[in-house]
C-alpha cells in the first residue's frame, strides 16, 4: 500500500480549517483591480453555524430513517400457495440448503393442499432481500406479493 | 499505483464478498448490481426502483443515502464505487478524450426521476424503461458473469440480456474510451444524489481564494474538466481530489468538524 500523498496529508493532521468555500466571484477592489472574494468566507462569519449544522442534520435524518426502517417498519407480504417457504440465498450461487433434511420435511403449501396464500408480516429488510430477486410485486388487491419460488424468476430484469 | 487506486481496490473487497446474498437485505451505498455473483449488498437504486413499483417508501435506502451523502457526499463516487473504478481503469487507455458540456449532467436527474421512480411507480417492473432492464452496470456485473458461467457449465440456452441492454452496455463501455466516466457524468442516478450533497456534506472541498494565483492548474488536473477554483463543490464533482495537488494549496479537503 502506498503512503498517503503529500496533497492529502494535511487532511489527516488535526489542523484547524475554515468552513467550505464553494464558489467565488470576481469583485473589484478599491484599487480597481479584480480580486477574488469568497462567498464562503462571508458565510463563515454570518451563516457559518447554520451551514455547519446542515450536514449533521442530514446525517441525523439518515440515521433516523435507518432506525425506523430496521426497528419499526413492517409490511404485509403475501406468499402464494405454490411458492416455497424459503427462497434460495443467491441468484447464481447454488442453494446449499436445498437438500437439507429440514427443508425436505417442510412441505410447501401446495403439497399440503393449503391453497390459500399466506400473509406474513416482514421487515423492510426482508422486502429488500425479496426485491433483489425480483420477487415482489403488487397483486390485484394492491398487496405486496412474493413471486419468487424455488427457481430464479425467468423475467429477471437484470 | 496511485493512492486512490489502492483505496478503490480495497473497497472492492467490501462490495464483492462472496456471501451468497446473505447481506442482500441491506443496501450498500454504491452502484453495484446485486445480480453480480460476488455482490455483498443490495443496490440502492435497484431497491428504490423496486420499492417504487410496489408503492412503498424505501426508508432504509433513503436513510442510507442521506447518511452517506451527508457524511461524505460524492467522495463515495470517486473513492469507493466499483463501477466508477471500472471506468477509471478504462480511462487510463491512451485515447483522445472529449469533455462533456455542463448541461449534460442534468440527464442523471431525468434517469433518477423517470426510470427509477416514475416508470416503476406507474407501470411496474415489466416496463421496458424500468432501470434494471437497461442498466449497463447490471449488464456488466450481472449479465456477463451469468453468460460466462452458463457457457462454462455447458448450458445450451445462455441467459443473454435483452438486445437493448447489450447495446447500451456496448455504447457505455465504448464511451469510456473517449470521455471520462460517461456513466457517472451522464446517467448515474446514484451519482446525481451524492453529488447533490457536495454542498452539504460534512467533508467537502475547501478553496482558499487568497492562496489562488489563477494559474488554472486545477483546470488541467481535473479529469472531469471542471473548474474547481470557480466552483469547488460543483454538482458534477466526484471528489477524486486530483485538484488538491494545487501547487499553492488553494484547494484542500475540509470538514465541518474543524472550527474556522
Amino acid at each position: 500500500m502506498g503512503s498517503i500523498p503529500i496533497h492529502l496529508r494535511h487532511f489527516f493532521r488535526n489542523r484547524p480549517g475554515r468552513y467550505p468555500v464553494m464558489a467565488h466571484k470576481d469583485t473589484p477592489s478599491s484599487s480597481g483591480r479584480k480580486e477574488k472574494s469568497s462567498m464562503e468566507s462571508h458565510q463563515t462569519r454570518q451563516g457559518g453555524r447554520l451551514k455547519r449544522a446542515a450536514p449533521l442534520v442530514v446525517i441525523a435524518a439518515g440515521i433516523a430513517l435507518l432506525i425506523f426502517a430496521v426497528v419499526f417498519h413492517r409490511l404485509e407480504l403475501v406468499i402464494p400457495a405454490d411458492a416455497a417457504l424459503e427462497a434460495p440465498q443467491g441468484v447464481f450461487l447454488p442453494d446449499v440448503h436445498r437438500d437439507l433434511p429440514e427443508r425436505l420435511e417442510t412441505p410447501s403449501p401446495a403439497e399440503t393442499g393449503d391453497a390459500e396464500p399466506k400473509v406474513v408480516i416482514v421487515t423492510e429488510n426482508d422486502i429488500i432481500r425479496e426485491s433483489t430477486r425480483g420477487g415482489v410485486a403488487l397483486n390485484e388487491d394492491g398487496a405486496v406479493q412474493r413471486t419468487w419460488t424455488d427457481e430464479p424468476p425467468e423475467a429477471c430484469p437484470t | 499505483m496511485r493512492f486512490r487506486t489502492w483505496v478503490q481496490t480495497a473497497f472492492l473487497g467490501v462490495w464483492m464478498l462472496p456471501m451468497g446474498g446473505a447481506l442482500f437485505n441491506i443496501c450498500g451505498p454504491v452502484y453495484h448490481c446485486y445480480a453480480c455473483p460476488l455482490a455483498t449488498f443490495a443496490c440502492p437504486i435497484g431497491v428504490i426502483a423496486n420499492f417504487s413499483a410496489i408503492h412503498v417508501f424505501p426508508f432504509f435506502a433513503v436513510g442510507m443515502l442521506l447518511f452517506v451523502g451527508g457524511a461524505v457526499g460524492a467522495f463515495i463516487c470517486g473513492w469507493a464505487c466499483p463501477f466508477g473504478f471500472f471506468q477509471d481503469l478504462l480511462s487510463k487507455v491512451p485515447t483522445p478524450r472529449w469533455r462533456l458540456p455542463a448541461w449534460t449532467a442534468h440527464t442523471r436527474w431525468a434517469v433518477l426521476l423517470g426510470m427509477v421512480i416514475f416508470v416503476p411507480y406507474f407501470f411496474g417492473v415489466a416496463h421496458p424503461l424500468f432501470i434494471c432492464r437497461l442498466c449497463p452496470v447490471g449488464g456488466i456485473e450481472g449479465g456477463v458473469p451469468a453468460v460466462v458461467s452458463a457457457a462454462i457449465a455447458g448450458e445450451e440456452a445462455l441467459p443473454w440480456p435483452s438486445p437493448w441492454k447489450i447495446g447500451i452496455v456496448v455504447l457505455v463501455v465504448s464511451a469510456m474510451f473517449f470521455t471520462y466516466r460517461p456513466w457517472c457524468m451522464l446517467f448515474c442516478p446514484l451519482g446525481a444524489i451524492f453529488t447533490a450533497f457536495n454542498r452539504f456534506s460534512a467533508f467537502f472541498l475547501r478553496f482558499e481564494p487568497k492562496a489562488c494565483t489563477s494559474c488554472t492548474a486545477c483546470h488541467k488536473m481535473c479529469p472531469a474538466g471542471l473548474t474547481p477554483d470557480k466552483r469547488a463543490n460543483d454538482p458534477r464533482c466526484i471528489r477524486c481530489l486530483e485538484c488538491t495537488k494545487c501547487p499553492t494549496s488553494a484547494l484542500s479537503v475540509g470538514s465541518v468538524f474543524r472550527k474556522a
